[in-house]
Parts: structure tokens; sequence; C-alpha cells
């Protein structure tokens, strides 16, 4: 079993006072090392509860869940903490930064709650790393008020990546994004994942799963689809399409 | 996360929040400094008195109409004023242990010398009561056995009372007159300050006790006896003495109350000491009190962080901080505020009973051990108020953080 995810017969319920709410029904998914799904569905099919539960922010009712080998069904709360520290990065669609930490140190968050050792050394030479990776590494101290939304973004792609991570969790991440940097921040997904990384995307909107290579489709709490992209985009072409058109214009 | 780290998060998180940390760290400051500079000041008093006290011999016997017993009705102290010179003479024939021995009547009159007229209190008393209360006559003489003898019309001033009548010229010779009897001035006292109950020691006349009790007061009573004892090391035995001759002269039997009072200075001393802990004590306690109104600012304040920083801890659960992890951080805010505070707090102290002891009349004194108490006390106060916040912050749901606005 070399899957990254593998989850079986899963169900959540969620209970409003007396009012009991299925949010995930007998959920079977299995997602390879290397794979870029797109997980889509609109609100309230429960799209989101699913990313929850893949990314250890919250615990099935039923059923079982692997990550990367390790079984989480039974797991107490510090080792969901450390499956979060080492196996997963999250991308949110509100980026999610620390306000008054620049980007260096928002990216290092991760690594000074790991628990392996690190040294401090190491801690700054990694984080600087990850955001030479996503091509911020002359904006190291910046903080995010003096960055873009795209660059905001970034920022927290490197911090998700800072650690290693099994799988990329990006739920809406380009939900506050314009279309031009909407496209760049898929553009480093698909690079990211031509690299080798695993990554899951949450979205409601059908153009942006087009940039993965499979999408599963969630409606009230049931996985209705589940099929390659045979019509995927790729970013790179769209923004030298972008490019033309806007010279175009100016023209 | 590792401990040093923590630390250095708890410190920019307070850095980062500058005018709010000072305000709250003020409270804490103004707790630790008032609880030190409260008790020193208390303290301080303390010392002062026991000094006064020391002044005033410490050979020093007092004693005092007690309360009396008739048919089972008991009254308070001095209900029954019933010592005579028959009692100073009791004592002075049988004690051995005794050095000077004086009758006290004091009595307040409207006094008229100099042009000027003055109301201050009269004492009459022997030739020893110089010697036990060791003061000394500055100009002129004090009256002795003969005055004593002849009911002489004569009196000694105090230096504040000769000013108030005589203005600065010398009043020895000159005539005072007392309820109307001409007394001659034979000597002034030395000028002594205050006494422990505030009156002043200056302000007096001394007249021989003969002339008060059959010319000024027209009664054989006097109010108490002073008595020193031959040396400090025997005032207990100087004590125990006197009480036997008192009781055997009362005709007091064995299993009956005293109808009377015998206290040295160390029982004052101690009385007087014990009133300053109370009060030291009493202080520091109203300090304490806005130490821990100093707790609930930071109570307050670690509440309003966690609320405004809701987000913030979603983003560090979602990363892998571990509850503890978070529970940590706010418990070392709150503790890094408070000590901040206690030792912002002592440093200000310090300064505060410095100037107090260089530019005002109390004394206020530093005590280690309350320092310290102040210390340990602030770090308690952040870790008491600090601990619920952090646990409330500690315990979010990672999901619901996250989405927090």
């Amino acid at each position: 079993m070399n899957n990254t995810i593998n989850i079986n017969n899963l169900d959540k319920t969620y209970f409003i006072g007396d009012i009991k709410i299925p949010a995930l029904r007998n959920i079977n998914l299995s997602i390879e090392s290397g794979e870029f799904v797109a997980i889509m569905g609109y609100s309230g099919s429960g799209k989101s509860t699913l990313m929850n539960i893949i990314g250890c922010l919250d615990k099935p009712d039923k059923g079982n869940y692997l990550l990367d080998g390790s079984d989480t069904t039974n797991m107490k709360k510090n080792e969901y903490a450390k499956i979060r520290n080492e196996k997963i990065g999250f991308v949110f669609q509100g980026f999610n930064l620390l306000p008054k930490a620049n980007a260096v140190e928002n990216v290092e968050l991760p690594l000074l709650y790991n628990r392996s050792g690190i040294t401090s050394e190491n801690i700054r030479k990694k984080s600087v790393a990850a955001l030479e990776r996503v091509g911020l590494g002359d904006r190291l101290d910046h903080t995010p008020v003096q960055l873009s939304g795209g660059q905001q973004q970034r920022v927290a792609i490197a911090r998700a990546l800072v650690n290693s991570p099994a799988i990329l969790l990006a739920d809406e991440p380009t939900g506050n994004l314009d279309s031009k940097t909407t496209i760049d921040v898929f553009q480093l997904f698909q690079e990211l994942n031509e690299q080798g990384l695993t990554i899951i995307l949450v979205t409601h909107e059908r153009d942006f799963a087009r940039y993965s290579k499979r999408i599963v489709e969630l409606r009230d709490g049931r996985i209705m689809k589940d099929k390659l992209v045979t019509d995927r985009r790729y970013a790179k072409s769209d923004l030298l399409l972008l490019d033309k058109n806007n010279e175009e214009n100016d023209l | 996360m590792k401990f040093s780290r923590l630390l250095k998060v708890a410190f920019i998180s307070i850095i980062r929040v500058k005018l709010r940390s000072l305000l709250t760290t003020l409270g804490i400051i103004i707790g630790t400094a008032s609880v030190i500079i409260m008790v020193g000041v208390g303290q301080g008093a303390q010392s002062n008195i026991e000094k006064q006290i020391q002044s005033l011999g410490s050979n020093l016997i007092i004693i005092a109409p007690g309360s009396s017993k008739s048919g089972g009705v008991r009254g308070g102290h001095g209900s029954f004023n019933r010592f005579t010179m028959t009692d100073v003479e009791n004592i002075q024939e049988q004690s051995i242990n005794l050095g000077a021995i004086s009758p006290v009547l004091a009595r307040f009159f409207q006094v008229i010398g100099g042009g000027n007229n003055w109301n201050t209190q009269v004492f009459g008393v022997s030739e020893q009561y110089p010697l036990i209360r060791e003061w000394k006559v500055e100009t002129g003489n004090f009256f002795g056995e003969r005055e004593i003898a002849g009911r002489a019309k004569v009196a000694v001033l105090g230096k504040e009372t000769a000013e108030e009548l005589f203005g600065n010229s010398n009043p020895v010779g000159e005539q005072i007159r007392i309820k109307n009897i001409p007394f001659k001035i034979i000597g002034v006292l030395e000028e002594k300050g205050q006494s422990m109950t505030g009156r002043s020691n200056d302000d007096l006349i001394l007249i021989p006790i003969s002339s008060m009790l059959y010319r000024l007061s027209g009664s054989r009573y006097i109010s108490f006896i002073f008595a020193s004892a031959k040396s400090v090391e025997n005032i207990d035995q100087a004590q125990n003495e006197v009480i036997k001759i008192m009781r055997k002269s009362h005709n007091i039997n064995p299993g009956q109350d005293d109808d009377f009072m015998v206290q040295n200075q160390t029982e004052i001393t101690e009385a007087a000491t014990e009133t300053s802990q109370v009060m030291t004590l009493l202080l520091g306690a109203v300090a304490g009190v806005s130490l821990l109104v100093g707790g609930i600012g930071i109570m307050n304040i670690m509440y309003v962080s966690v609320t405004e920083r809701t987000r913030e801890i979603g983003i560090r659960l979602s990363v892998g901080a571990r509850e503890q992890d978070i529970l940590l951080q706010f418990l070392l805010e709150a503790m890094t505020l408070s000590i901040i505070g206690g030792v912002f707090g002592i440093l200000f102290s310090i300064l505060t009973i410095y100037l107090l002891n260089e530019f005002s009349n109390l004394t206020a004194v530093i005590n280690p051990l309350i320092i310290i108490i102040a210390v340990l006390f602030s770090a308690f106060v952040g870790i008491f108020f600090g601990f619920y916040p952090a646990k409330k912050a500690a315990e979010l749901d990672p999901i619901i953080a996250l989405r927090h606005e």
C-alpha cells in the first residue's frame, strides 16, 4: 500500500442542537503519492469537512483514515499536532499569516514546533530555501502588509512546504486573488507537483479544478464523481495567453 | 516547542503591543512597589517607636491604678484611684531594687506669668523625678527634699512653656501664678522633643508633689508612681518587689486581683511594637490588594489578547503546535509581564524609600525578605491569573480558530 491517503467508509455527522447534519457519508478515497487532486462541490457539500479530516484538524465518526502509512483513527490530540506539523502543509484562502511577523518568521513557524531538535540555524536556512523556492528570496524581511496578495499566498505556500510534508492541502487558495495572480499560484502548484509533491486542492470553481489531474466531486456528503481531468489547463500557457491579450488591449 | 523558543515568542508578543504591555505591567509595578514601600514605612515607624521608648529610660517602672473589685462588680482600669503618699513611702522604705521613686499627679491649669497666660499641664513630683526620666535642668536648679517638706511654692518650667510665657528672656527668678497662687521659677528644663503619645515633653511645669496636693488639687490621691530600677538587668525583680509591697500595703489576699498595674518599658515597648506590627501588616495587606488588582488587570488583558489572537492560535495549531505549547506561550506571556512589573516595582520602591528617607520625616526601611516575597507573589500572580486565559487559548478548536475574523 503506497498510497499517501487511504480513506475507508468514512462518516462524519455534526449536531446543531438536536438536529443531525450528516456532513460526510461513506467516503472511500485513495490518493497516491504525486497526485494533484481537486475536491469540488458547492458549499454544504462536505468538502471543507473532508479537508479538515484529511488535514487532521478534525476526526471522523466512523471508518478509518490512513495518512502516509499511519492510521490516524485512534490518535490523541498531540499525535494529531505532530502529523499536522510533519506531514501536512496548509494553504488557506485568507493566507493566515501572522500579521506582525515578517516573511521568514512566518515560514519558520512549523519548524519552531517541530520536535526533532532542529537547530535555530537550520530553521533559518530551511525557511530561506522555501521562500526562494516560491520566488520570494528577496522579500525575507517583509511583513504581510508590505506584500501583495499573491506574494502573501506564496509565503503561505513556502510555510506549507518548509517541513517537506507528504501532502499540500490548499483550501480555496486563490479565492482572495485577482485572475493573473490566481494563475501565478496555479503555475507554482503545477511546478511543485511536477517535482513530486502531492497536492489536494479544495475549490468550487471548475475552471480552477482543471489545473489539477483528477477531480473528486462531492454532493450532500457523498462522492458523486471521481474522474481524471481530460481537458487540463496549464498555467504556463494561460499566462502567455494573458500577456498577449494584454498587449493587444494596450495597442 | 523548546522552552527558550517559547520564551522568545512570548517576549516578541509582549513587545509587539508596547503600550498595552506597559499599562498592564503598571498594575503590577504599583502593586509590588506599594507592598514594599508600605511595609518599609511600617517597619521604619516600628524602629522609630522602639528608639523613642529606649530614650525614655529603659529601667523605668510605672505603677498605675488598676481596676477595683467590690462585691463582684469589676470597674475598668483606673476606676478606683487610691494611690496616696503612703504608697510611695511604703515602696521607698521597703524596696531594695529601686533607685529613685516619685509620685506623679498632673492637672491642667491656666498659668499666668510674664504678662501672658498659657494652659498647660502641671506635674506634682518628687525631687527624684528628673533622675527617673533622665531629664536635665538647663538653667537654674531643681527643687529638693527641703522644698517638698516645706510645700514650697517653686516651679521648674519646660522649655516650651518658658518660651510661651516669657519669650526669650530668662524666667528664672520670675513669678508665675497657678490657680492664683504665686510660684517662683527656680529652673528651666532642657529641650526634650515629643513624647510617644505626641504630646510635647517640653510644655509642662514641675512643682513639688506636696505643693500640688495641698495647694492645688486639694485631694490626697496621686495618679501614678514612677520609679527606676537600679539596673536594667534586675528590672523584673524590681517589678515583682513593687507588686509584693503594693499587695501587702493594700491588704490584697492571695488569689485576689491586683488593684494596680505595674508596667516597665519592655512591656510598653512590646505593646507599641505589637501595635506598629499590626499597622505594618495592615499597610501590607492594603498594598497586597492593589497587587491583586494588578493581577486581575493581567488576566483581563490576557483574555482580550486571547480573543484578539484567536486566528494566530488557529494558525499555530494548524502548523503543529500542541495544546501545551499554546498554554505555555500564553502563561509565559502573563508571567513575563508580571515579573517585569515586579522588577520595576522593586526598583521604583527602592528609589521611593531612598527619597522618603532623604527628603521627608518618614523613615522607611528596605526589607530584603519583603522584596523576595513581592517577587514570588508577582510571579504567582502571573501564573494564577494567566492560567485561565491560557487554558482557554489552548483548548480552542483549530477549525473555528482559523475561521475567526
